[in-house]
Parts: C-alpha cells; sequence; structure tokens
C-alpha cells in the first residue's frame, strides 16, 4: 500500500462516528443496533394475516429507522469529511428501509392485502450496523493500544 | 422473508465485522502510533528549536505560554478557507502588500488537524525554513518538516506547562489506563490529537530528563 492510499486508510479507521466516547458506543449499540434488530426480527416472526396488525409491525420498524436517521443526523460534524461520509452511508442504508416500510404500509392500505412484501430490503440496515460496530470495536482498541504508547522514555 | 434467515444474517455480519474491525484496528493504529510516536530528531535539535522559539516570543514581547493565535498575529499569518485542489494538507500564501499571509487547508481536515497545520506553517517562518511552506501528506518528510512539526507542537504545546500539568498529576507514578486519560485531557485543553500529545509528553520528559 503506498503512503497516500496507507494515510487514507488510517484516516477512514480513525475518522470515528463517536468521536472514540466508549458510552456513546455502547448506548448506539444497544438502542440503535439490538432494539432495532429485535423490532424487526420480531415483526418478521409474529407477521400476522391481518391488515391493521400487519401495518403496525412495520409502522414499528418505520418508527426505530426513524429514531436511527435522527441520531445520524445529530452526528453530522462539518470538520470531519470521513465522518461525514460514514454518516451518508448510514444515512442512505436507513432511508431505503424507512421508505421501504412506508411504501409497504401504504401498498397493505390501499390493496388491502398483507402479500405485498420484498423483506429483502431491510437487510441495507446492515450497513449502517457494520460501519456503527466497526467504530465502536475501533473505540475500544485504540485506547488499548494508546495504552502502550503512554512511557515517558 | 423468514425472521431466523434475518437473524442469521445479522449475526454473521456482527461476528465478521468485529474479528475485522479488531485486526484492523490494531494493525493500522499499531503501524501508526509506531511510526508517529518515535522521536525523529535528537535532543539537541530540540533543545536547539526550543530556544529559537523562546527567542522568538522573547523578541515580540509574548509570554512562554502565548497560544497560536498570539504567535500568529506577530507573524501576520491569518487563517484562510478550504481548496479543493490542494495536493499537500496546508499551504501558507506569499505576502501580500500588507506583509499579511494566509493559510490554506485542504478540503475536510479534522478542526484539530486544521489547527495542527496553521500552527506548522507559523512553525516555518519561525525556523526561518525557505519556501515554499507546505505541510506534505504522508510519512516519509523532509527534515525540514519534521523540525516544523516539532516547533507547531512547542507552539500548541508549551514545554513548561504541559510538563507541569503532567507532574501535578503524577504522570509518570500512574497506571498506563490513567496515563491514557491524562493524554484525552491534554488533547481536549490544547486542542490537538492523540498522536502530537503522545509525542509532546515524550519530548517534555526528554529534555527534563
Amino acid at each position: 500500500m503506498n503512503d497516500s492510499k496507507e494515510s487514507k486508510f488510517y484516516n477512514w479507521v480513525t475518522g470515528n462516528i463517536y468521536s472514540y466516547k466508549k458510552v456513546d458506543a455502547v448506548l448506539y449499540i444497544v438502542f440503535y443496533i439490538l432494539i432495532p434488530v429485535t423490532i424487526t426480527a420480531w415483526s418478521l416472526y409474529a407477521f400476522p394475516s391481518d391488515l391493521a396488525t400487519g401495518v403496525y409491525c412495520y409502522l414499528t420498524i418505520l418508527i426505530s429507522a426513524s429514531n436511527c436517521f435522527y441520531d445520524a443526523l445529530n452526528r453530522w460534524k462539518d470538520d470531519n469529511s470521513i465522518v461525514k461520509a460514514k454518516l451518508i452511508i448510514m444515512i442512505i442504508s436507513i432511508c431505503v428501509v424507512g421508505v421501504y416500510c412506508f411504501v409497504i404500509i401504504m401498498g397493505m392500505l390501499i390493496t388491502s392485502s398483507t402479500n405485498m412484501r420484498y423483506d429483502l430490503f431491510l437487510c441495507t440496515y446492515f450497513i449502517t450496523i457494520i460501519i456503527a460496530l466497526f467504530d465502536s470495536v475501533c473505540c475500544i482498541f485504540k485506547e488499548k493500544i494508546m495504552r502502550g504508547y503512554t512511557k515517558t522514555n | 422473508m423468514k425472521c431466523e434467515i434475518y437473524l442469521f444474517i445479522f449475526g454473521l455480519i456482527s461476528i465478521s465485522t468485529i474479528i475485522t474491525s479488531a485486526i484492523t484496528t490494531c494493525f493500522v493504529l499499531k503501524k501508526e502510533y509506531d511510526r508517529t510516536v518515535k522521536m525523529d530528531i535528537t535532543l539537541n535539535q530540540m533543545l536547539t528549536l526550543e530556544n529559537r522559539l523562546s527567542k522568538f516570543l522573547q523578541e515580540n514581547q509574548l509570554k512562554k505560554s502565548a497560544n497560536i493565535n498570539e504567535i500568529a498575529k506577530v507573524l501576520k499569518v491569518h487563517m484562510g478557507g478550504e481548496d479543493n485542489k490542494l495536493l499537500t494538507q496546508a499551504h501558507l500564501s506569499d505576502p501580500d502588500e500588507f506583509g499579511n499571509r494566509k493559510v490554506t487547508f485542504k478540503k475536510g481536515l479534522p478542526s484539530e488537524k486544521r489547527l495542527f497545520n496553521f500552527a506548522h506553517e507559523c512553525a516555518h517562518l519561525i525556523n526561518e525554513d525557505p519556501a515554499p511552506y507546505t505541510r506534505p501528506e504522508g510519512h516519509k518528510k523532509a527534515f525540514v518538516e519534521q523540525l516544523a512539526d516539532y516547533t507547531a507542537a512547542a507552539m500548541l504545546m508549551p514545554r513548561e506547562e504541559v510538563y507541569e500539568y503532567l507532574e501535578q498529576n503524577s504522570y509518570r507514578e500512574l497506571s498506563d489506563k490513567k496515563r491514557v486519560a491524562i493524554i484525552h485531557s491534554l488533547c481536549r485543553k490544547y486542542k490537538v490529537n492523540d498522536i502530537i500529545a503522545l509525542r509532546r509528553v515524550k519530548e517534555v520528559y526528554i529534555m527534563k530528563q
């Protein structure tokens, strides 16, 4: 890897969406990874045949996606292009889930049928999960590595 | 899609991301720290640069702990905007008719990197380096750039002030974990990144010993 590419890669690894705050990273995992995934998995598991409950299932996923969207917007930092790039990717993946849920809800309400589902779109949220988990692990390991360099001689 | 498939994909992605991230972080950060925290200038060169900076501050009636804005004001250097076409991290312009110079930065630099680059350009003037005044990307930097990096760190984190702060917190007696906390507090105090703070702590103790 040449020097410039390596430097870019280093910037990508160190441009952290949590600004290296471990508590923030842990809370993000709980509130924006574990809870939304549980909600989505539960909605898929218990998907009913009646229309109203079906709409509620997707509405719940839509609300949890909106929370993630709001959080990503609040992390926006004008002075760090790497963080911005990561957040843009996250926002796009969350938007795909949000738009999909909205379309399905509307489709269900218009056609009065629960058969029109393409749930593979829900997997786009995994892109957000990959970035969030990557940066969380980076938070934890960076401090551990730093410890080896604090000697004074 | 079945719930089991969704959870399976989630599990698979999570585990592979955690493993990849752990390996990458360790590899990339260790390599970067090894390269940047190590001393690339000698004790004599450090002392020469410190003396040059002290002389500059004295001549311009500035305090030893003068901040970078005060130093830049004396040098007539101002913060400029970002330049999309800039290949280096920062560039110091030639003086205008009033002797004012402007530092332009590469687009998208974090605030602490911008501040360090600004100090680096001021350092070129204090060190009386030959033009052009830039801060190149990458690690294989010219010696003059390494000296400017040292002076920039010395301006942002004054030696005596940092030493006093470290001694007040008994830095040398602390555990590695607590030392990291002190480094983080230095980063917040002087608005620098951890690599610059780690290096500066090392430099300060080398000079004091």
